[in-house]
């Protein structure tokens, strides 16, 4: 089943990205490319900070912890390979990702878990969409920096490694830019979900560009777990 | 506690310098990363796979007994920009290792770094490259 849904999401990347984008909304406009291979900057992997909980987020986080502790994979998903999602996968620590940018659609696809993750231009959702790992994601420049919309996520997937909960309500703002002369780019991450958290929250990811990497296929089978 | 046998060199016991794994599958609760022990045996599997690459190493303990360790490193791409290949182990090698044992003292642990018997190093860390 996670097998499946990996080829699905490649082939999905694939024809995205080789498609001729003839329809190019954004076609005569000028905008950065964030095309590249990225490696994260801040040591270790980043977790929020500065959130307020609700009481049903706490008792989302203390059940997460306790699944985390347990190695229980009905908690921590990504036991079983399933993909850690947005914004946790923004996190990948020492595995770098790679960014193929077209007029139409952004690709990422990271070689934590293999992930790839669709951000197309445009304003609105799709309608009908089901939950999602990565969730539904839409874009559009305000001047250099593309801002990214993302609603539409299960719910069972973390914030960040320390298990920070999120609900369906879940709403994923971010603002991604290139710095130092494109060496650097940069994502800031708001999260914004009523029911577990009081008000909305920021993180902010530097990557380091590192064209000089070519990531590796990492299809998660989880072989094997300590006993 | 883990028990140090025979097959145990030397039980280098480390303070540890901010090593949590950057990227963690699960928690790594189960190691001790405090701890640093270093052993010497035989590869009897090589597994070159993801989540995370894994050694079964056999060391001999006291009284000539057995031990299957299992020695868990990280994902195959931290390991290929590090200088492993999927060829970089096979059975029957006499490998030393150094990890991070179980904490509750069964045979195994988190791979630090594996010593070839013609002395080459291959190390598994979490540092970027």
């Amino acid at each position: 089943m996670i097998r499946h849904s990996h080829l699905h999401w490649a082939a999905a990347l694939a024809v995205a990205f080789f498609a001729a984008p003839s329809t190019a909304q954004n076609s005569g406009e000028q905008h950065p490319s964030l095309s590249g291979t990225w490696l994260q900057k801040t040591p270790g992997a980043q977790t929020f900070n500065g959130f307020e909980l609700t009481p049903a987020g706490e008792a989302a986080f203390e059940r997460n912890k306790k699944g985390i502790a347990a190695s229980d994979p009905d908690i921590d998903t990504a036991l079983r390979c399933e993909p850690q999602g947005v914004p946790r996968m923004l996190s990948p620590g020492p595995l770098p990702f790679v960014v193929m940018q077209t007029p139409t659609v952004i690709g990422v696809v990271s070689e934590a878990f293999a992930q790839p993750r669709l951000i197309w231009f445009g304003n609105e959702h799709r309608k009908g969409y089901w939950p999602t790992y990565m969730g539904d994601s839409v874009a559009h420049w305000d001047g250099n920096v593309l801002a990214i919309d993302t609603v539409n996520f299960v719910p069972t997937t973390f914030l960040d490694m320390r298990g920070l909960p999120h609900s369906d309500a879940l709403h994923v703002s971010e603002r991604m830019q290139l710095l130092d002369g494109g060496k650097t780019l940069q994502d800031q991450v708001t999260i914004d979900d009523p029911k577990y958290f009081k008000k909305p929250f920021t993180l902010t990811h530097q990557y380091a560009r590192r064209d000089d990497i070519k990531i590796v296929e990492t299809v998660c089978l989880n072989t094997r777990t300590h006993p | 506690m883990l028990k140090f046998r025979s097959g145990v060199l030397a039980a280098a016991i480390l303070p540890l310098i901010g090593a949590q794994p950057a990227v963690a599958h699960h928690s790594f609760a189960m190691f001790d990363l405090t701890k640093e022990v270093t052993v010497q045996g035989v590869v009897k599997q090589f597994t070159w796979a993801n989540p995370h690459v894994w050694i079964d190493v056999v060391v001999n303990g006291d009284n000539g007994q057995a031990q299957t360790w299992g020695l868990e490193s990280l994902a195959v791409g931290l390991l290929y920009r590090q200088g492993w290949t999927a060829d970089s182990l096979k059975p029957g090698d006499k490998i030393t290792v150094v990890v991070h044992p179980m904490r509750d003292g069964t045979f195994g642990g988190q791979l630090m770094r594996v010593t070839l018997a013609d002395g080459h190093v291959l190390n598994s860390t979490n540092a970027r490259q």
